[in-house]
């Protein structure tokens, strides 16, 4: 009796401990409610566009007309970035026992939640409103609103956190090295100078690779879904990565 | 690039529709024209993706 507790004791734990049965068991079920949410705030935003342009107000209307498209596009963003953490603490917690077997279950969850998140408003005016013209509109918004506030929060993040940063830091050496007298230690002062501007630049991140893939193989979703509707969106996509391009290398 | 170019132009072609010709906004940015540009769109994507795989 004893043993077949011991057994059964061995089982649950194997059960209990193995990456794949976490990930359907604690992984799904998480990543689905985020879904849930997805679509529920979709749902959401198709009523307030649909109350807004009922309004018999015409001034409203043109004024407010795309207010549901840009915030839906403010909320895509806010849902990536909240599910990606989310996801980072999933995969963290399934203990897998490779870091190329972490890096697939982590690829999978993010890219299937940004399936759903970036393409389901453009699926449900395609299929389900059957128009073209609100395709349009929707995939122009949604690249460009969502393109600037990307860039405008990388461009933030740099400018405020790390410049501030390094200007104090090489300020407070200049001082020292206008103070001190010896060339010697002066040399050196310049040399610490050097290794804490690089202290303080920003951290290399393990997955940056990852993101700056799935950001293109969402961009490559939206040129070969539906670039047929809004003809200049591989344009509008080029030039956001030019512009990308360009802040990160400053 | 490709898409963004033959992009462009097709949106010069439609726009001028739309413009000069007087053709409605459903008829000018609905053309014909956009099932070339659907036909170059699965050329490129399934060659961009190979080529991804070689690499």
């Amino acid at each position: 009796m004893l043993d077949v507790d011991r057994e059964i004791q061995s089982v649950w734990k194997r059960v209990y401990t193995n990456p794949y049965s976490r990930a359907v068991g604690v992984g799904l079920p998480v990543s689905l409610l985020f879904v849930m949410l997805v679509i529920g705030t979709q749902i959401a935003f198709r009523i307030f566009y649909l109350y807004v342009t009922d309004n018999e107000n015409a001034e409203i209307n043109v004024f407010y007309k795309n207010v549901p498209y840009i915030l839906y596009a403010i909320s895509i963003v806010v849902y990536s970035k909240i599910y990606y953490y989310v996801a980072k603490i999933l995969v963290d917690k399934e203990n897998h026992r490779t870091e190329s077997k972490y890096e697939s279950s982590l690829i999978q969850k993010v890219y299937i939640f940004n399936f759903v998140n970036m393409y389901i408003s453009n699926f449900v005016f395609a299929f389900w409103a059957k128009s073209f013209s609100k395709l349009a509109q929707n995939l122009a918004t949604f690249l460009v609103a969502k393109q600037v506030l990307v860039n405008v929060v990388e461009w933030l993040k740099l400018s405020l956190l790390v410049k501030k940063k390094i200007t104090k830091i090489s300020k407070q050496y200049d001082d020292l090295i206008a103070q001190s007298t010896s060339p010697m230690e002066k040399q050196m002062l310049k040399m610490q100078k050097s290794i804490e501007e690089q202290n303080m630049m920003m951290p290399h991140q393990k997955e940056t690779i990852m993101n700056s893939y799935l950001e293109g193989i969402v961009q490559l979703g939206f040129v070969c879904l539906f670039a047929n509707c809004l003809t200049v969106a591989a344009i509008f996509c080029v030039i956001t990565n030019m512009i990308e391009i360009r802040i990160k290398l400053s | 690039m490709i898409p963004a170019v033959v992009g462009i132009v097709l949106f010069i072609i439609q726009t001028n529709d739309l413009l000069s010709n007087g053709k409605e906004w459903k008829d000018a940015y609905d053309s014909p024209l956009n099932t070339f540009y659907s036909i170059l769109i699965m050329l490129w994507t399934t060659g961009l993706v190979e080529s991804w795989k070689r690499k």
